[in-house]
């Protein structure tokens, strides 16, 4: 490989500046409110307000440089070594479960450690599972598709219950839905997607139904006030949050939900602090900017010069959007209570650089756009 | 891929996501508009949370009402009159009222935190469209005074810990902040409570155990004063303890109240209720002599003593904490029995005084004991016990044998200060004999005076008491430490027992034993407290002659024989000689006189110099 076919800036234009426009926005929205929510905690148990702002700090840069340079990077590479992505994805998850290797926090293994900074490996193994699969289903094929089908779904099914031995349910379920969604974009015939979802169903009931706290986090979140000092306590302090914050919140910095009532108020739960801080207001604009990322990424799907690249651009809209959508759903209470970060926005070094990261490949595809590709031809016609 | 496939499943996926977003918008109207949860202007409005007082009725948490005056203009009607009219009471001028009276919003604010008396005007004007909204902050004058006991509240004026938690419907006169169906309409104001605490009492006890946890280094300690006659706590001191007026400052282990929540080994003090269940049954063993060779076989496992006493009676057992001794005499007494004390005395069930968090400690049916149980449970091992059933199955000894459930609210007063519920007449139950209570407070008796108590022996007052030294078992490497608890439960005046007080010290970095760690501080406690309490002091004048040993009482010419005495004897004797001659002395070492110069029955001169050398070895006398 040459770095000529790495970096080909023959036939591209200007990076999608709307879309650059809204990562900033939902990146910088995220660094004020690590620091409010994380302050009171903070300086709690670290004796510095500003531990978890300095951190997020530095992944921010780290992030901004991830996000030029992958912004860099022809998006069409990554054809080439979906084969290592899968293979790098299984060990390291496989990895993290060891004893000693993975870092256990809460009674769940999710990290490395490396120095002082911990890794969590099922973020970036969602961005190479996308772009696997995205690959495999953009493919025209002649073989049939039940094959075509089974064996992506089958490397689905591994990562996920690789996923869920950690355990870890959100990131489980994220993968899963953005893995259908994706199918579903591909084209796919409805009837096997259909097949496909009654017969996972089952399974489904086992994972939940067999583990006791997961079936007690669903029960809570139908009525989180059949237990309210218990299971649904968090969800009732979240909801407070939201009636504390009204229209136009008690402003940035002055909530108090945050202050050892919500749990986690920098990772999980940010939502609420938004909602109290930023009210209601604050929480629509939210969601719209989230909704807007995606748009953007259909923006640059339909304009792709090709099947991969209008895949991956949506693949990736999707693998924002809907981990967004989750977090979200858990914070106000129509989802059963999971540990899935906000994307840039929760507290997370490893979400935030693979957030990053996934702008960045989504800004290459934007480059590549037909209406940009005309341009650069008439550049070109003009400079010979 | 197929083009328009492609397309129309763009489209589906994007009004998919647009349909979840509309509900999340939906759902997050109806969070706004619920009146479910949060309602807190509900929840400030005519609901002040009750005092909570000392036993002389010092406030020890207030909460300071806070008025803001707001106002709906559209139900205004006749703003100039009303802005007029307030204008008067707030010091604003009446054209900037009037200018936000006539807003077209329905809510708008005129001035926040006004006193009460300007509130009170403002109420009485009685205007149509204006609302006051009271705001509460809860407050601890006494900053961090008996913090571990009388809690905190959250940011939204719930109790969150001691007293604030578990009297938190009783103070707010609601149950929950949130949740409004569980009002009690009839309910409208927080009650006040009383303490049974004295915060004189609970001050020294805070100040002298913060001095002993700092000079040992210990991990944390605690102090507890107990009324014998009616099992009311007058103090519960812990340090490390905190201020709750910034409780979030202080980590789990400085909030904790430790005399409830957590339990320890006794070690040596649980030696006085094991005899109790001996002499309560077998009086006889009073009179028998035990030997102790320094260490003892039960069931194949070597329980070592602190060292060799030889031949004792059960007073000397008590008073060396003889190991060895105590197992022997415990011979006498079954399983059955030994548990049945235990039990009465309270050990192995909460004491029902009504704090939040009380843990029953642990103690094991006869079914589960091993050959060795019966033997380490007369030594203070294989029971895990709190401080409060400590202090009050010692209570029950000084109290005569008769157990009163240890309470700490002495009573419940309206809002307006009338009683509301006294809770202070607490029947008692006869937990030992009156003779058998008698005898062991005598022999407590000998642990201060010639024991391993003798550091709180005091001067001005007659003291008893029991020492313990517990190793501290670790839960990890499953074996004893050589980390030790160090306690000392002791009862003063001996002649008409009054208070009854529990030293624990938890921890200490020295190592150092219950009668060197904890005698101290509750002697410099008591001598501090019973002056307070009205109790008399020891006869002055040259007191405690006959106290002495036949031959070791100064005559006025001659040497005394020192020989044998203890450090404390030693000082009383030689005040006693500085009271009628001017003499300088020296003690050397540590334990009894061994020699003593001059020689005893030699001639004393004014100014004569007396030196006194003192060890350890040998010390089984008397």
């Amino acid at each position: 490989m040459d770095l000529k076919s790495l970096i080909d800036t023959r036939r591209r234009g200007e990076p999608d500046l709307a879309l650059m426009a809204l990562i900033f926005v939902l990146a910088g929205i995220g660094i004020a409110l690590n620091y409010s929510a994380s302050a009171v905690y903070a300086q709690k148990t670290f004796g510095d307000s500003f531990y978890f702002l300095k951190r997020q700090l530095l992944w921010f840069v780290t992030g901004l440089v991830a996000l030029f340079v992958f912004q860099e990077i022809d998006y069409k590479i990554y054809k080439k070594y979906t084969k290592a992505f899968l293979f790098i994805s299984i060990a390291l998850l496989g990895l993290v479960l060891v004893p000693g290797i993975g870092h256990s926090v809460k009674g769940s293994v999710r990290w490395f450690s490396i120095g002082p900074l911990s890794v969590q490996p099922s973020e970036m193994v969602k961005l190479m599972m996308v772009i696997y699969l995205v690959k495999v289903f953009s493919s025209e094929n002649s073989r049939n598709h039940v094959i075509q089908l089974l064996i992506p779904m089958m490397v689905v099914a591994a990562v996920f219950m690789l996923i869920l031995m950690q355990p870890d349910f959100g990131t489980a379920m994220d993968l899963l839905i953005v893995s259908v969604l994706i199918l579903f974009m591909s084209g796919f015939p409805f009837l096997y997607i259909a097949g496909l979802f009654i017969l996972s169903i089952p399974m489904f009931y086992l994972l939940i139904y067999q583990v006791g706290y997961r079936k007690d986090r669903i029960l809570a979140f139908q009525n989180p006030w059949s237990d309210r000092f218990g299971k649904g306590y968090h969800v009732i302090q979240s909801f407070i949050a939201f009636k504390k914050g009204g229209l136009l919140g008690v402003g940035l910095g002055f909530g108090s939900q945050k202050i050892s009532r919500l749990p986690e108020p920098h990772t999980d739960f940010i939502f609420a602090v938004i909602a109290e801080e930023m009210g209601l207001v604050g929480t629509i604009c939210m969601i719209g900017l989230f909704l807007a990322l995606f748009w953007r990424s259909v923006v640059v799907s339909i304009s792709a010069p090709d099947d991969f690249g209008r895949l991956l651009a949506l693949g990736l809209g999707l693998l924002i959007v809907v981990q967004a959508f989750i977090n979200i759903g858990v914070v106000i209470g129509s989802l059963p209570a999971t540990g899935l970060p906000l994307p840039f926005i929760s507290y997370g070094g490893s979400s935030l650089l693979v957030n990053m990261i996934s702008g960045g490949i989504l800004l290459n595809i934007s480059r590549y756009r037909e209406a940009a590709n005309q341009g650069v031809k008439i550049n070109e016609e003009v400079w010979q | 891929m197929n083009q328009r496939v492609f397309r129309i499943r763009i489209f589906i996926s994007c009004a998919l996501l647009s349909f979840v977003a509309l509900i999340y918008v939906l759902r997050l109207f109806s969070l706004h508009f619920s009146d479910r949860v949060a309602v807190e202007d509900k929840d400030g409005s005519g609901l002040r949370r009750g005092k909570i007082k000392d036993v002389n009725g010092y406030v020890m948490a207030i909460s300071i009402e806070l008025n803001s005056l707001y106002a709906n203009p559209s139900e205004i009607v006749n703003p100039s009159a009303t802005a007029e009219s307030l204008s008067r009471i707030i010091n604003v001028p009446a054209r900037d009222i009037k200018k936000r009276l006539s807003s077209k919003k329905s809510f708008v604010w005129i001035k926040r935190k006004l006193d009460d008396d300007k509130a009170a005007e403002i109420r009485r004007l009685g205007m149509k469209g204006l609302y006051l909204r009271r705001e509460f902050k809860r407050a601890y004058p006494n900053d961090g005074l008996a913090s571990n006991l009388v809690g905190f509240v959250g940011v939204d004026n719930v109790g969150l810990e001691g007293i604030e938690f578990g009297y938190n419907r009783v103070l707010s006169g609601k149950t929950s902040a949130f949740l409004p169906e569980e009002i009690d309409p009839g309910n409208t104001s927080g009650k006040n409570i009383v303490l049974s605490i004295d915060r004189f009492i609970q001050y020294i006890s805070e100040k002298e155990i913060e001095k002993a946890v700092a000079r040992h280094r210990a991990k944390q300690g605690i102090v507890l004063v107990m009324s014998v006659k009616s099992g009311e706590i007058l103090a519960l001191a812990k340090y490390p303890g905190f201020n709750p007026n910034y409780y979030f400052d202080y980590d789990d282990t400085a909030r904790k109240n430790f005399s409830v929540i957590d339990s320890f080994e006794p070690g040596s003090t649980l030696k006085i209720i094991a005899l109790a269940s001996i002499l309560e049954k077998n009086p006889g063993v009073l009179d028998k002599k035990y030997t102790c060779e320094g260490k003892i076989e039960i069931a194949d496992t070597e329980i070592r003593c602190t060292g060799v006493h030889g031949t004792l009676t059960l007073q000397d057992i008590i008073r060396h904490s003889c190991n060895v001794g105590m197992i022997k005499a415990s011979k006498s007494v079954t399983k059955k029995d030994l548990y049945d004390t235990l039990k009465k005395f309270g050990f192995g069930s909460e004491t029902g005084i009504g704090l939040p968090g009380e843990s029953e400690g642990i103690l094991r049916p006869v079914e589960k004991w091993s050959g060795l149980s019966k033997h380490s449970l007369t030594i203070g091992h294989e029971i895990s016990v709190t401080s409060i059933q400590l202090a009050s199955a010692f209570s029950a000894i000084a109290n005569g044998g008769i157990y009163i459930i240890p309470s700490v609210v002495k009573s419940v007063e309206n809002p307006d200060g009338t009683l509301f519920k006294d809770y202070r007449k607490r029947e008692g139950r006869r937990v030992v004999s009156g003779t058998v209570a008698k005898t062991l407070l005598k022999f407590m008796k000998g642990v201060v005076d010639n024991g391993t108590g003798t550091r709180a022996y005091s001067t001005l007052y007659e003291f008893a008491g029991k020492t313990g030294t517990s190793q501290i078992f670790s839960a990890r490497g499953k074996s004893y430490t050589d980390r030790v608890i160090s306690s000392f439960v002791g009862i003063g005046p001996y002649s008409d027992p009054e208070l009854c007080m529990l030293v624990v010290i938890d921890d200490p970095a020295d190592r150092l034993s219950g009668g060197e760690a904890a005698c101290p501080v509750f002697k410099s406690v008591m001598e501090k407290v019973l002056p307070y309490t009205g109790k008399k002091k020891r006869p002055s004048g040259p007191y405690g002659l006959k106290r002495f040993r036949q031959g070791a009482a100064f005559d006025g010419n001659t040497m005394p024989d020192f020989t044998n005495m203890r450090l404390p004897e030693c000082m009383r004797l030689l005040s006693e000689m500085q009271r009628s001659i001017d003499l300088e002395y020296a003690v050397y070492g540590g334990g009894s006189v061994r020699s003593q110069k001059p020689e005893k029955g030699e001639a004393i001169r004014s100014g004569q110099k007396i030196n006194l050398y003192l060890s350890e070895k040998n010390d089984g006398r008397e």
